[in-house]
């Protein structure tokens, strides 16, 4: 996994996107209401966006519960150890005893092109883009093949314009790809391509822009 | 010889988040919000009574809506005036994504929805039936009221059609989905709002008509439905717009001199040709494609 540093301070968001975290915060909530679900755990925890996902949903009015993976993992097996092959057992434990959900901060950019995403029932950042969720967190997390296709094609804002002309618009790839260099386009197709079975797997996702994974149909 | 429609008309736009599949839940909420608005006419969001993605209950939900007859949801023969509930109506072709105007409890009026999203994260056409007429609704005071539902106001066709009719003031039931929340988040609310706003402003204007558009809020599922339902009047003014969150009630008097003032700029209603249009369109659908 790699870093992306956008130079923004966390926590200094622009008031405007209190939008963007009242319709996550209120789809997440209202999917713990109606399942009658003991609360949400949250994987990658340690992460800037994983950490924005446990501010904003203890932020919620009547807060569902949250739980942070790594800190479970931590607990369960010493300081020492790597988090990010512990968590899931942990998470996956305390989901069962709880009857929680479990939470990835995946973005949209890598749904999209990171190939198979971790088991998880909500994402809550997954219809924002890498380099918007930049913008709330100053970093975002991406795995390493997306992160080589970013600085390829000169930052990660790149490779989100050209996902949101393709996936958003519905612009055909060619036309949708064209700023990029030709050998950027064809590994991001083939990301692209790697990520289908997923995007054909409905997961819950709240709904920020015109095309989401898990709500529109998706091929 | 017409009668002369009242100069005023009291309308309460009733902005709700319905609960899903919970008629009688929803109806008391409605009835509720109607009793304290005291409005000749309440209007309320598509679907208001059941929520609207209500899957394979759309048949279990299904209300009979015969003019003339008892509506089945007792609490909402309390409200006062009329109330333009979104229901879903049983019927032989149906069931219909119905706008029923209810008046002490019995049905006055109907509206079945005439397009049904069925792209993206829409799947109307799976559960409903689409209806096949588009009427004018005339109140025995004299005015004239087109209902549409959510993706009949897409299609100007309907708008035109109700508006060479005459009518005072279109009434628009929707649950729309926010969409946009990052590019409409200078606002603090999402982009697609905005759209709907200049929709609904424009057709006032274009047409000389009240538009009023009642929105759902809430969430179902991942979706976030937008609010914001608003009120324009004749000239195309913003006269009341609710929040984009919540509950939230709008009362507007909707006024005949306003309704003649709009027009008298302009001269598009007088001199537009039905007939003109209606040979254009035909020699247009007799042309290859």
């Amino acid at each position: 996994m790699t870093r992306q540093q956008s130079g923004f301070v966390p926590g200094q968001a622009d008031s405007g996107h209190a939008a963007v975290r009242s319709v996550v915060c209120d789809v997440i909530a209202e999917a713990v209401r109606s399942a009658q679900a003991g609360g949400v755990v949250v994987l990658d925890d340690w992460t800037p966006e994983g950490a924005l996902a446990c501010e904003w949903l203890a932020g919620v009015p009547g807060a569902p519960r949250v739980w942070r993976a790594g800190k479970l993992a931590s607990n369960m097996h010493g300081e020492d150890v790597d988090r990010s092959d512990a968590q899931l057992p942990a998470a996956w434990r305390c989901a069962r005893e709880h009857s929680a959900f479990i939470a990835h901060p995946a973005s949209k950019t890598v749904l999209l092109l990171g190939g198979p995403p971790p088991r998880a029932d909500l994402f809550p950042f997954g219809d924002v883009y890498a380099s918007q969720l930049e913008e709330l967190t100053g970093s975002s997390g991406l795995p390493d093949d997306v992160a080589q296709l970013a600085r390829a094609a000169g930052g990660i804002g790149a490779v989100d314009a050209a996902l949101a002309r393709l996936v958003d618009s519905r612009m055909p790839a060619a036309d949708a790809l064209a700023p990029l260099d030709a050998a950027v386009a064809g590994e991001l197709l083939r990301l692209y391509e790697r990520g289908r079975h997923f995007r054909l797997r409905p997961r819950l996702i709240p709904k920020l822009s015109a095309r989401t994974l898990g709500i529109d149909l998706f091929d | 010889m017409m009668s002369t429609p009242s100069a005023v008309l009291r309308l309460a736009v009733v902005q709700t988040a319905p609960v899903l599949r919970e008629p009688a839940r929803n109806a008391g909420t409605i009835a509720r919000h109607a009793r304290d608005a005291a409005a000749d006419i309440v209007l309320t969001p598509e679907l208001s009574l059941t929520g609207y993605d209500v899957g394979d209950a759309v048949h279990e939900l299904a209300r009979d809506v015969v003019p003339g007859r008892v509506f089945a949801e007792p609490a909402l023969a309390t409200v006062p005036g009329y109330l333009v509930a979104g229901c879903i109506e049983a019927a032989r072709r149906g069931p219909f994504n119905t706008a029923a105007v209810l008046h002490a409890g019995r049905v006055h009026f109907r509206h079945r929805k005439l397009y049904l999203p069925t792209y993206g994260m829409f799947d109307e056409g799976r559960w409903f039936g689409r209806g096949t007429t588009l009427h004018v609704w005339t109140l025995p005071n004299g005015w004239r009221i087109g209902i549409l539902i959510c993706e009949d106001f897409w299609h100007p066709g309907l708008i035109y059609t109700l508006a060479s009719r005459g009518i005072d003031a279109l009434l628009v039931q929707a649950a729309a989905p926010g969409r946009g929340a990052w590019e409409g988040s200078a606002h603090g609310r999402f982009a697609s709002a905005d759209v709907w706003e200049r929709i609904a402003r424009t057709t006032a204007q274009l047409h000389g008509i009240y538009v009023a558009l009642a929105n759902r809020t809430g969430v179902e599922g991942g979706v976030t439905f937008a609010g914001g339902s608003l009120v324009a009047g004749p000239d195309g003014s913003l006269l009341a717009r609710a929040a984009d969150r919540g509950e939230d009630v709008l009362s507007v008097e909707m006024s005949r001199a306003a309704v003649l003032a709009s027009r008298r700029p302009y001269s598009h209603e007088r001199d537009d040709d039905v007939r003109l249009v209606i040979r254009e369109l035909e020699r247009g659908l007799a042309e290859p494609t």
